[in-house]
């Protein structure tokens, strides 16, 4: 098992290089002189070399590239942001919290209201409850979140004004992002866990744990849940790494100072250092929640825990 | 009441995209305490059937019984609530099932799976529970150091060994064994019947044997009772079937068997198929197969069956056919 984390932890490494270095490179090949989107066109060229000279795009390419990543990966600093001139590690420290409080929270929502729906409607599958629940679920698959949320903001905030539109003044500004970030996750939560309970719920170790007089309730929770939990767990971890990558819409309609926001501000200002670091960083998560998603399963599910210990090859 | 087990009537249909599958149509059975009862027929002929309606486990969605009543230890099972059941099954009544591949929950441990029963109806103290669950391990034959193993780490035959001894573990006093070999091969199939005999005779357990196979009938059962589309063709004690078979299905099924003796060249079989479950055939179930068959056994224009009804040839011995032995 220790091996196996070794194996993932050294993959990753692997993984966040590969990014940094093709996100890099994108940022190179985007057209226009970025001493000269900083200073504006009227800049004098030695004004504009002087810029260039401190920002080192005037040395080639590789040079470049291989600075970068030594500063990245050896001494963990992302470099300054070129527009504000503040440590681009800094400021993702500053607003990782804010976006992970989002995040976070949205995905215990996601994870308990939407596994439980998805449970409620399996055990009642075919009957009324069942088919309410689907259809709401379907309309939140299928609506943009950026909508539910101008439509929340419309409602809560400025028809009933039970809570503040945008910013993050006080703790009630996170209520809405919150559940309107969730309310997706939540959703496809709900079916994937809605089939995955209707896969086991005729397993033939299910009729077993009946025969033995087991109680309903239990037979759900500990039989059947559990062996449904695979295809849940490959939801939620989708769900995970989209907490920080996905966070840039709702960031933008509640105003929010995250990460999301962060990285489009960099975007639309061609800074690299901003840019670059946060594709790592987002990266790195991904790579996280995806090595505890698979943690979990090897957890949960003896069969996957023996393949892991044995070494032999996973799939 | 008398006997031990008693079916009477018993009707099960399920329900598949509109149309209605008639698995069980009016059987009657009955047990003696003690004793084993084999129900024999083709895949299909409603035979898990009737032992998940004893049981109660037939599934949520689709299976309804109709009508009937089932009388064990003098209680119609029929007429209890859900929770006096979850009290009968696993302790009165317990089941062993055909598949041990996919019986076993693949994420728990099989002592814990043994365990679990013992704490729901025997045992109230955890440790207890795992002692008890180790003995049973050791009684079918396996060492209690693997307790914490999962069904993964065992072998089929082993499963089944896990399976019996999930099922016996809180002595029931009636044990539905429905194709407890069918899935095994041959020299554990002798092993693991040896076994459930050894232990129905050391705990005096009555028992009902679903299988195919007539040669494990003989060597197991007291009585028999042949199933066609579920409706019980003939019964009665292994001797009566054995020896005077007279339904032409129960003919069948003996002349399906190759005879050593002879030297055949070729199996013989009962010509056609089962016949749909979702549209029987009027009359007598049987007769589209029947080299016996008059125009009495296609049932009037109604659809009714007069005389088909079952008939005692000698005591005990109950044939449905009209034709005379």
């Amino acid at each position: 098992m220790g091996r196996y984390v070794i194996k993932r932890v050294l993959w990753m490494i692997l993984i966040l290089v590969a990014a940094a270095i093709v996100v890099f490179t994108l940022m190179y090949l985007v057209p226009g002189d970025p001493a000269e989107l900083l200073l504006g066109v009227e800049a004098s060229e030695e004004v504009l070399a002087a810029k260039r000279a401190e920002l080192g795009t005037d040395r080639p390419y590789l040079i470049q590239l291989f600075d970068y990543l030594y500063h990245v990966f050896l001494k963990f600093d992302f470099g300054d942001s070129w527009r504000y001139r503040v440590n681009v590690m800094t400021e993702l420290g500053q607003r990782l919290p804010r976006t992970l409080i989002i995040g976070g929270f949205g995905m215990i929502l996601n994870v308990v209201v939407g596994t439980v729906l998805g449970i409620f409607a399996a055990t009642h599958e075919g009957k009324w409850q069942d088919s309410l629940t689907m259809v709401i679920a379907m309309v939140f698959v299928s609506a943009p979140s950026f909508w539910v949320a101008w439509m929340a903001i419309i409602l809560f905030a400025q028809t009933l004004m039970w809570v503040p539109p945008s910013g993050i003044s006080t703790w009630t500004c996170y209520i809405l992002p919150v559940i309107c970030g969730s309310l997706g996750g939540i959703a496809i939560n709900a079916r994937q866990s809605r089939s995955a309970m209707l896969e086991v719920i005729r397993a033939d170790y299910i009729t077993t744990a009946r025969a033995k007089g087991q109680r309903e309730k239990v037979v759900v929770r500990r039989h059947m849940l559990p062996n449904a939990m695979m295809p849940i767990i490959t939801g939620v971890g989708g769900g995970l790494a989209m907490v920080v990558a996905g966070s840039a819409v709702l960031e933008q309609v509640f105003s929010i100072p995250g990460i999301g926001q962060y990285m489009l501000s960099g975007v639309n200002q061609r800074d690299r250092p901003v840019v670059c670091g946060c594709v790592v960083f987002f990266a790195a998560f991904t790579s996280i929640a995806m090595l505890i998603m698979d943690l979990c399963y090897a957890f949960l599910d003896p069969r996957i825990k023996a393949q892991y210990s044995s070494g032999r090859k996973v799939k | 009441m008398e006997n031990f087990l008693e079916i009477r009537d018993l009707v099960v249909e399920y329900t598949q995209n509109r149309d209605t599958v008639h698995a069980v149509n009016s059987v009657s059975l009955s047990l003696g305490k003690g004793k084993t009862l084999g129900l024999v027929g083709e895949t299909g002929a409603g035979k898990t059937t009737i032992a998940k309606s004893i049981m109660r486990i037939l599934p949520d969605v689709g299976a309804r019984i109709v009508s009937g009543e089932i009388w064990l230890d003098g209680e119609n099972l029929l007429e209890k609530t859900e929770d006096e059941m979850y009290d009968i099954r696993g302790s009165k009544a317990a089941m062993i099932f055909q598949d041990p591949m996919t019986a076993l929950n693949p994420l728990m441990t099989v002592g814990d799976q043994i365990s679990e029963v013992l704490l729901l109806h025997n045992v109230k103290d955890k440790k207890e529970a795992m002692e008890k669950a180790g003995d049973m391990l050791e009684m079918v034959g396996i060492p209690r150091e693997r307790y914490v193993e999962y069904p993964h780490q065992f072998s089929g035959g082993m499963k089944q060994r896990v399976v019996i001894a999930m099922a016996l573990a809180c002595d029931p006093e009636l044990l539905l064994a429905d194709e407890p070999t069918t899935a095994l091969d041959v020299t554990i199939q002798a092993q693991v019947l040896d076994m459930i005999r050894k232990l129905r005779d050391k705990l005096n357990t009555s028992m009902i044997l679903i299988t195919h196979d007539l040669g494990v009938v003989a060597e197991t059962c007291d009585s028999v009772a042949v199933i066609y589309a579920g409706q019980v063709v003939e019964s009665g004690t292994k001797e009566d079937l054995f020896d005077h078979p007279a339904h032409p299905y129960t003919k069948g099924l003996f002349g399906s068997l190759p005879s050593m003796a002879v030297g055949e060249k070729r199996l013989h079989s009962i010509k056609g198929l089962p016949p749909d479950p979702t549209n029987l055939p009027t009359g007598c179930a049987f007769w589209p197969r029947c080299p016996y068959a008059t125009d009495a056994c296609k049932g009037d224009s109604a659809g009714g069956a007069p005389g088909i009804s079952g008939r005692e040839i000698t005591p005990g011995h109950f044939v449905r056919c009209l034709k005379e032995v």
